[in-house]
């Protein structure tokens, strides 16, 4: 089953870590924001042991994408700074689409400017599903937004529900434009639960309104690719070989590794 | 029984020299065809965002079956000034036409566009 992998390495030097990300979970395509490592550096530090790894080039300054296979089965369609949008051809599998993007942080976009930016990249999505004659589409990133947020779920925006149920609707009708739905995997993945962190991102401050942990890191997808999918096929990593990306406390561990978490996707199609 | 309300509307209502923003960026982009021996193209995307108009500036390689890079993004309401430019380099409101051309200029003489449009034209020719 191929395995996805997205983390936002915050400007961090980590090549070793995503190295041992990559080999200990077998990551066929990875997907790295705010990646400020060469390219080259990156290669050498992925193909350490063996020869894997090929950087898959695109014009996306925000994303750099490296695969497992060769990398002329992911095809970019469309791209701005901030997204890139690529199909994937696997051999014996069926062609999906595969959305990447780094929102603008909440830090200098207001929420109105997030939904905006999340309807934008609902209707470059949706663009590139027409063409490419089918919804077959995994949405990975750092949204900036968390699950419950008006950007994810508004119709017209990203429209992504936390009940697959819903999502298997396929689309809903508000006012006379269907609207396609995606479903969001990461609800199941906020809070405490047993062997996970809360989120994927820790930010305290001392105003009223505070989540503490956000899951702004998140992995959505289509209803027509949720056949064989189930939500433990998505994880929130918490250690990259024997290396921990958490401090004692579970927060994530900012000097050392990232103040984001990666997400783990294993998705048959 | 003619009115004895005059005409209120002002004389030179019609003669608008006023150029929108949407046709400046047109302009530019059908001017990347003809340097790149129609190549690689640019287009104008408008989509309505509330109250205003969003206009996405998109480079486009027929070749690479149709792939698209949004170069940048201008976005205003009506009036059309002052308007938001979003670009990788150079993000921020500008006032007047005049300033708008600066900035356009700007942009699509940056290192980062001559880059995209380099390295499309590379892999057309590959």
């Amino acid at each position: 089953m191929p395995r996805f992998l997205f983390w936002n390495v915050a400007g961090r030097p980590v090549e070793d870590l995503i190295s041992a990300l990559a080999d200990s979970h077998e990551i066929d395509l990875l997907v790295l924001a705010e990646c400020k490592i060469q390219p080259s550096a990156l290669i050498q530090a992925l193909n350490k042991t063996k020869p894997d790894y090929q950087l898959a080039v695109g014009h996306c300054e925000a994303l750099m994408f490296f695969t497992r296979f060769p990398r002329r089965f992911l095809k970019p369609v469309f791209e701005s700074s901030r997204v890139s949008i690529r199909r994937l051809k696997l051999p014996a599998r069926k062609e999906i689409l595969i959305a990447a993007a780094h929102l603008p942080s909440k830090m200098y976009f207001s929420e109105d400017s997030l939904v905006l930016e999340c309807t934008e990249l609902a209707q470059r999505i949706e663009e590139q599903e027409l063409c490419a004659g089918h919804r077959r589409t995994v949405l990975m990133g750092d949204l900036n937004v968390n699950p419950f947020e008006k950007g994810v779920v508004a119709a017209g925006a990203l429209h992504a529900v936390m009940s697959r149920h819903v999502a298997s609707r396929g689309t809903r009708t508000v006012q006379d434009r269907e609207c396609h739905f995606f479903y969001n995997p990461m609800w199941s993945h906020m809070g405490d639960r047993a062997s996970e962190p809360p989120g994927t991102y820790y930010y305290e401050r001392a105003e009223p309104v505070n989540y503490f942990w956000n899951t702004f890191d998140q992995v959505l997808l289509r209803p027509e690719l949720l056949e064989s999918f189930s939500s433990d096929q998505i994880r929130v990593l918490t250690a990259a070989g024997p290396k921990s990306l958490v401090e004692v406390d579970g927060r994530p561990d900012k000097t050392g590794a990232s103040d984001h978490l990666p997400v783990l996707l294993n998705l048959d199609f | 029984m003619p009115s004895q309300i005059p005409d209120l509307w002002p004389q030179e209502l019609a003669a608008s020299t006023i150029v929108t923003p949407v046709t400046i960026l047109r302009e530019q982009a059908a001017l990347l065809g003809q340097k790149t021996r129609q190549q690689v193209l640019a287009e104008v995307e408008t989509r309505n965002a509330g109250e205003m108009l969003v206009h996405s500036f998109v480079i486009v390689v027929p070749a690479l079956d149709n792939y698209k890079y949004e170069l940048f993004k201008v976005q205003h309401g009506v009036p059309s000034y002052p308007l938001s430019v979003a670009s990788p380099g150079l993000t921020g409101k500008v006032t007047s036409q005049a300033a708008f051309v600066d900035v356009l200029g700007k942009i699509l003489s940056s290192e980062n566009t001559r880059n995209v449009i380099q390295s499309l034209l590379a892999q057309v020719g590959t």
